[in-house]
């Protein structure tokens, strides 16, 4: 039992943490998401070239064999830059799916093209009648010859607009919620059937809505066992739900800190209105969010890299619960002690705000995560 | 670029070999002194009382087996467990539900002795202690010196034969059946806010009267504590004379038991869901505090290692502390709620017959529980206190 980083990955942090102070400046991040884009190639070419984008992958595959601890370390500083760039989509949940159930070949086709930062992805999943239901799918995927058809719709599909590769669900057999029969594909976003209506997030970020009409894919394109890719999805999403988890505690240290700077500044009534305990006890509030969401973090991580399984389900849920209690408190209490400033656009703090709530949205919210905490 | 690596040599939960063999080592330890046949049902709140056989027994059990005291220094008998013995240690005993070592004596002024006591006094004191022979407590507080230790007015004048004690103490927690106190008493002149000092004393001295304070939960767990002139050796100073309230700034700094609640907290959770079961909103309200307890184990683990570490950081101690009560307060709430009609009925000494539980068997306890857990957001330093200093801490105000 050890809490403490190796050096290695404490290099890691300091590397990601230098990016975010000296090369990510909260003003280019807000004229990034005016853009059309949505986010800086040049940034996501400067991540592949660090190395960045391959560390969770194995070194089999052409990564660096980091675990859930370097993909928490990771997502920790990009929450604190709230970097924009689709580190999530792309690495985490596409690339994810690919490292647990490609075959050698897929992964060789497509793993090396996101390590070197040519290929963004994105994971499909979601449909508009199933909220975080990860099985309840209308989408299905009929056997067509050698290889599949594709009909559907998929819901706020993180970094559609950008994507070349599609991971999507779709059922194979069984009902619309069975958990059997779920099964998942690689699409090339350019398919044949495959159109897009993109728009922005309430975070910044770039999403679609995906249509899927007789796209037709060859047998390659079975990502796993078809009819078992619920286990994988799931744990794609546990992965996903580390990251965006992780992504909060590093946002909630900045809002908390930001606060504490701005109450000793803002002087009313003739003094810095830090002074008065009763702000100085909410911000103690805040500071203790932040800290009981990233103790969780810690255990979530290592019961992720100890094996998946029902601990590692277990702490993940009780994180994200964490995670969406805490990172509203945090949010909103950072706008209260701002004041008026808080509600600007001009300001981060509303920002970092924004992305926590999207945060506690994402993969399921407190109490989907209760329930499922619950049911373990 | 990073390195490529195996990434379990850092942060892991694993146990190693050797930890794996403690683990079954102290597995078998309890089974063999703290066998099933004597366990029950145990509060999480200290109740008042005096350890019956089958306690004492488990006592000088840990004590031959140099388990009595594992947090002080080696030379004293500590054991130099790193965190992950700490906490299987602490794990294994709250799921045996075995009884607590004297929170006072061994948790806090054993520690102080060691830190602070000369040779003489750490022979005379110490030993009992290690082998609970004697319990402790705190006489620190008086009437008009609650979270303000800096107002205590009981005297330590100087006498032929050391120091003449007088004044009152107040809210002195397990003061009926201690053998010994604890004892801050003013050595400088009034009214200035230093010039205190801690004294070590016998409480069966001539001069030392306690008298009980009945508390909600219709214990006499508090007392107040006369002290009629009270004589003391010179030898019964403890640390620098006037120097306390600077020794009690940094107490935690002096190797008190860091305290690992979390595995005690998870036996009474999974109680409460076992009897939430068929409620959804109770027992979804027991998930949402497994939850909390869950992050308070996380923080409880952080600090210890962070002790392996050398390290310390006071904010995350005093937030442990906050978290504590959080859930302690939040438990008993439930367990309250959990109970239905039965949360009603009081043990009160004198009304109540003496023929066993009302209801469920633990409803007594629990209810006691609840009550007595209010104490807790205000012994030690209150809640606001505690984020006073977190606020000091990282405010810096």
């Amino acid at each position: 039992m050890d809490f403490s980083f190796s050096d290695e990955q404490t290099l890691l942090q300091d590397s990601i943490a230098r990016f975010i102070q000296n090369d990510y400046p909260f003003a280019e991040r807000q004229k990034l998401i005016r853009d059309q884009l949505g986010y800086s190639a040049a940034n996501w070419q400067t991540f592949a070239d660090l190395g960045w984008l391959g560390v969770p992958y194995p070194e089999a595959d052409g990564g660096f064999g980091g675990g859930a601890v370097e993909s928490m370390i990771m997502l920790e500083q990009f929450g604190r830059g709230l970097v924009v760039e689709p580190f999530l989509p792309t690495v985490v949940l596409a690339g994810g799916a690919l490292r647990i159930a490609g075959t050698a070949a897929q992964k060789e086709q497509h793993l090396a093209g996101i390590i070197a930062g040519s290929v963004q992805g994105a994971l499909a999943y979601a449909e508009p009648q199933g909220r975080f239901n990860l099985a309840d799918l209308t989408t299905t995927a009929r056997r067509d010859g050698d290889g599949w058809n594709i009909n559907g719709y998929k819901a706020v599909v993180m970094n559609g607009p950008s994507a070349d590769l599609l991971v999507v669900s779709a059922r194979t057999s069984g009902d619309q919620r069975d958990p059997a029969g779920v099964s998942l594909f690689l699409v090339p976003a350019g398919t044949q059937g495959v159109s897009r209506r993109d728009y922005p997030t309430v975070d910044g970020l770039r999403a679609s809505e995906i249509t899927f009409e007789n796209v037709r894919i060859g047998s390659e394109g079975l990502l796993g066992e078809e009819g078992n890719g619920l286990a994988v999805l799931e744990q794609v999403v546990d992965e996903g739900i580390l990251a965006v988890g992780s992504e909060a505690v590093g946002a909630m240290e900045v809002l908390y800190k930001t606060t504490v700077e701005y109450c000793k500044t803002r002087e009313q009534f003739g003094q810095p209105i830090g002074k008065f305990q009763v702000l100085q006890h909410r911000m103690v509030d805040m500071f203790m969010e932040h800290e009981q969401a990233k103790s969780l973090m810690y255990m979530a991580a290592m019961r992720m890299d100890e094996g998946y399984g029902a601990d590692a389900r277990k702490a993940v849920s009780a994180f994200k619960v964490q995670v969406g209690k805490s990172g509203r408190f945090v949010g909103q209490n950072a706008i209260q002690l701002h004041g008026g400033m808080g509600m600007t656009d001009e300001l981060s703090v509303g920002h970092y705000f924004k992305r926590l709530t999207t945060i506690d949205t994402l993969f399921g919210n407190v109490d989907f995560h209760l329930k499922r905490f619950g049911q373990l | 670029m990073p390195e490529s690596r195996n990434p379990s040599v850092a942060m892991h939960l694993d146990l190693s070999d050797a930890d794996a063999e403690f683990l079954a080592d102290v597995r078998a330890f309890i089974t063999r002194h703290w066998p099933p046949s004597v366990r029950r049902p145990r509060p999480v709140t200290a109740p008042d009382g005096v350890p019956g056989p089958a306690e004492n027994a488990w006592f000088r059990a840990l004590a031959a087996r140099g388990w009595a005291v594992p947090h002080w220094p080696p030379e004293h008998g500590g054991t130099c467990w790193p965190a992950a013995r700490r906490y299987l240690w602490a794990r294994e005993t709250a799921l045996a539900e075995a009884p607590d070592l004297d929170p006072c004596g061994v948790q806090l002024v054993g520690p102080l002795i060691c830190a602070l006591g000369s040779i003489q006094q750490q022979r005379r004191w110490l030993p009992g202690i290690r082998e609970a022979r004697a319990r402790w407590c705190l006489a620190w507080s008086e009437p008009e010196a609650g979270s303000d230790l800096s107002r205590v007015a009981t005297r330590a004048e100087p006498s032929a034969a050391g120091y003449r004690l007088t004044g009152m103490k107040s809210w002195v927690a397990g003061a009926r059946h201690a053998g010994a106190m604890l004892c801050l008493a003013r050595t400088g002149g009034a009214p200035e806010p230093a010039g205190l000092s801690l004294f070590l004393l016998d409480v069966s001295l001539p001069g030392v009267r306690v008298e009980p304070i009945v508390t909600l939960d219709g214990s006499a767990g508090l007392a107040n504590v006369h002290l009629d002139g009270v004589d003391v050796p010179a030898a019964a100073l403890l640390g620098p004379r006037d120097g306390a309230l600077e020794v009690l700034a940094r107490l935690d700094q002096l190797g008190p038991a860091e305290p690992v609640l979390a595995p005690r907290l998870q036996v009474h959770v999974e109680r409460l869901k076992s009897r939430a079961a068929g409620d959804q909103d109770l027992a979804r309200q027991a998930a949402a505090l497994e939850v909390e307890v869950a992050g308070l184990e996380a923080l409880e683990l952080r600090i210890l290692s962070q002790q392996d570490e050398g390290r310390r950081v006071p904010a995350l101690v005093a937030m442990r502390r906050l978290r504590q009560v959080r859930v302690v307060q939040r438990l008993g709430e439930l367990q309250v709620a959990a109970l239905g009609h039965y949360a009603l009925p009081f043990p009160d000494v004198l009304l109540i017959d003496n023929e066993g539980p009302i209801g469920h068997d633990y409803a007594l306890v629990e209810l006691a529980d609840m009550l007595r857990g209010r104490s807790w957001s205000i012994d030690g330093g209150t809640s606001e206190l505690h984020k006073n200093r977190i606020a000091g801490t990282i405010l810096g105000f």
